[in-house]
């Protein structure tokens, strides 16, 4: 497995191009199914930016690595992975955060979509009510007046 | 292993997806979160968040009021004991973790539910709780529903959802008594 390394060039929707190896590639199983089934060199994957494609690459070709020396000394691994990740999530603002979550869910990448998904978790846990949630994510409430005070009123136990 | 080639511009904010434009400035994302991703960030919450959030939009209260999202909210996790409080501060059902020495297990579990006598639970509070099983005759002991090895639902909007796991379980709407003409709970 080692002895050849097979490249793929992929494309983003901006034409920002990342070469990398096959085995990177392979940790999203909708590129893997892809090169499987179109063996082309390249592929342009209209769907993501150039500026997401390269955080995806990033956390692809880590997760790569690690598990490939995972044989050896397969805990210290794992954690320096966490740090990492948690590096990785900490530099991001979540719009980005968003963006890589539409990246992570088209591309099918499960530890990225979910590493993601519990960063917006932490983030709106840890937001005092429903006025910074929506603040947060930008969300503009279709509630009417009378509809808020009614389901705030419900959930009244849920604020401290 | 490494990026051979990588033409970006220098200028990463002029990378920007046709279909998203978003302000950073003003979060303003156009292109939302699927339900499905939805889904999975809010199975990561506590269930007091979840009451949180059913205020944040329609979309989220109805995401969050579907029966499939209460049954994978409840699946969700197998280690954490949980039981149905009724701390006198809240008037909605809370789960927090089970402490057996509080109750008195009635029945065995079924589904991950029991029924659980709590002795220090009087009615009124029973009642503001809208979490009531079959009401016993024992002055102060009311009967709730227990999740036993399954994670806590912030409250439950119908009886349909677990009317398959506990059939003879009634929650009755927190603006109606209780009533006692239930006929007795069912043999587990």
């Amino acid at each position: 497995m080692e002895n050849e390394k097979k490249m793929i060039t992929l494309k983003s929707s901006d034409d920002v191009t990342f070469e990398v190896e096959e085995a990177v590639v392979l940790e999203s199983q909708f590129l893997s199914h892809l090169v499987q089934d179109c063996p082309a060199p390249e592929h342009k994957i209209k769907e993501v930016t150039g500026k997401i494609l390269s955080k995806v690459v990033e956390y692809c070709e880590k997760h790569v690595v690690v598990v490939v020396d995972g044989g050896d000394s397969s805990s210290s691994s794992g954690d320096d992975l966490k740090k990492w990740d948690d590096k990785f999530i900490k530099e991001m603002d979540l719009s980005t955060v968003y963006d890589l979550i539409a990246a992570a869910n088209y591309l099918n990448i499960q530890a990225l979509l979910d590493l993601m998904c519990q960063r917006v978790a932490d983030v709106i846990t840890a937001c005092k009510d429903h006025k910074e949630i929506r603040e947060t994510l930008g969300i503009v409430s279709d509630y009417t007046a009378e509809e808020e005070a009614e389901v705030l009123k419900e959930n009244e136990w849920a604020f401290d | 292993m490494k990026k051979l080639k990588k033409i970006v511009s220098e200028d990463n904010l002029t990378i920007s997806r046709p279909s998203t434009q978003y302000s950073t400035v003003e979060r303003q994302y156009t292109e939302p979160i699927p339900v499905d991703v939805l889904i999975d960030i809010f199975l990561r919450v506590p269930s007091k968040s979840i009451a949180r959030f059913c205020c944040v939009s329609k979309l989220w209260a109805n995401i969050l009021g579907r029966p499939y999202f209460t049954e994978l909210f409840l699946t969700k996790s197998l280690n954490h004991p949980r039981v149905l409080n009724t701390d006198a501060k809240y008037s909605s059902l809370v789960a927090t973790r089970y402490r057996t020495n509080s109750f008195k297990s009635i029945s065995s579990a079924v589904h991950g539910m029991s029924l659980l006598s709590m002795p220090s639970l009087n009615k009124q509070a029973a009642y503001r709780y809208n979490a009531v099983g079959h009401s016993g005759d024992t002055s102060h002991t009311t009967r709730v529903l227990a999740m036993h090895p399954l994670e806590p639902l912030v409250r439950f909007r119908s009886s349909d959802m677990i009317s398959n796991a506990v059939s003879s379980l009634r929650f009755i709407d927190k603006s109606k008594p209780i009533t006692r003409s239930e006929p007795p709970a069912r043999k587990f």
